[in-house]
């Protein structure tokens, strides 16, 4: 049993920062490929495109951070405040990098038609931002009552 | 999920219906984008082209009943269920164009009458009813019977793709980056350059009328008569 717990806080410490990647893969593709469609169809602004596609890896270096901040000799004591801080932290930097990948595909999108509202398109991508820099902050305090 | 991003902003933005004077991108242009699709994505795409947009002489020779049989069947290979409800409305609106059509003809016997769709019983069953027992459930029946008893085919034709268009950029506006936005962008483009060929028809009307007048003012006219007696 002892072993599992110990196991689940060795999760809780990677998990911030594999699960934080896998979302910034999944935001950053779906972006991406928004963006290449968007350099065939536009002369010129290329390079804000890209820009926003690379928007959703902000959570991978989130994840980094909360791992940083998680890390430490891992005992039973631990363990469990660790994989709880860590695993929801982790999904919730998931579920944030993926779902702004959607919302930078649309602002690549619009802004290809107009783009003259290019800033304000990006304002959901930004909100989205704002929900994963929540998880991460209020991660990092929680992270402070964690025996060491 | 993320298949059709690429292409979906690799096409361009088609402006609202009567403000389109010209394609924003060519058929041919259009054709090579959609080869990043599947070719099952592609196949379906052609089926549902060909529903929503028929070639008319393939069916001059089906009688309406034999012209519905083949409807159902080729509907029954579309997979997308948002996408055959799209057509299944195109046709609710032929349907009732159908009936005011025939009825205006003289049309007694409302058993002649063959359609698809949700109200094609209460057509028959109030045939001699001026709306058809639909006033209150189909708002468009009202406009397409003012402009059909104003003889004015080429604004019944306007109205019947406005209508068509505004439900396939619903469909768009709400399937963001899926096969039924793309099939939606498709359908819709092919509505533009079906208006712009009307207009392009206008136009060589109006240059045949400017040409006979011009020979007329200029006397080539009667020189060429003259030239052939």
């Amino acid at each position: 049993m002892d072993n599992l717990i110990i196991a689940l806080g060795w999760a809780g410490l990677y998990g911030p920062m594999a699960l934080g990647a896998i979302g910034s893969m999944i935001g950053c593709a779906l972006a991406g490929q928004a963006a290449c469609g968007a350099l065939l169809e536009t002369e010129t602004g290329h390079g804000r495109y890209i820009g926003i596609a690379a928007m959703p890896s902000s959570q991978s270096i989130y994840g980094i951070v909360v791992m940083f901040a998680l890390n430490r000799e891992i005992t039973v004591d631990n363990a469990p405040g660790l994989a709880a801080i860590g695993l929801l932290c982790g999904l919730a930097l998931l579920f944030s990098a993926a779902w702004q990948g959607r919302c930078c595909a649309s602002a690549i999108n619009v802004a290809k038609i107009r783009p003259e509202i290019f800033g304000m398109s990006l304002a959901p991508a930004a909100i989205v931002e704002g929900f994963a820099v929540f998880a991460f902050i209020f991660a990092l305090v929680i992270s402070a009552g964690v025996p060491a | 999920m993320s298949d059709y991003y690429t292409l979906m902003t690799a096409l361009p933005w088609l402006p609202e219906l009567e403000q389109c004077t010209q394609l924003p991108i060519s058929r041919i242009a259009l054709d090579r984008r959609l080869t990043m699709l599947s070719d099952e994505d592609s196949a379906q795409l052609a089926k549902i082209e060909a529903l929503f947009h028929p070639i008319i002489d393939h069916y001059l020779r089906l009688t309406d009943k034999d012209l519905i049989a083949q409807w159902k069947a080729d509907m029954s290979k579309v997979e997308s269920p948002v996408m055959l409800e799209l057509i299944n409305y195109q046709m609710e609106l032929k349907t009732l164009l159908a009936a005011l059509r025939c009825r205006a003809a003289g049309l007694d016997d409302p058993s002649q009458f063959h359609g698809v769709g949700r109200w094609v019983q209460l057509i028959k069953k109030h045939w001699f009813e001026p709306g058809f027992g639909l006033d209150r459930v189909c708002p468009q029946l009202l406009q397409l019977q003012r402009l059909m008893s104003k003889e004015k085919p080429m604004l019944l034709e306007q109205y019947y793709n406005q209508q068509l268009w505004m439900s396939l950029r619903q469909t768009e506006h709400s399937h963001h980056f899926s096969f039924e936005a793309l099939a939606c962008f498709v359908l819709r483009w092919a509505i533009a350059e079906r208006c712009l060929r009307y207009d392009g028809d206008k136009a060589v009307g109006a240059f045949n009328n400017s040409r006979s007048v011009l020979l007329e003012l200029s006397g080539l006219n009667q020189q060429l008569l003259q030239g052939n007696n």
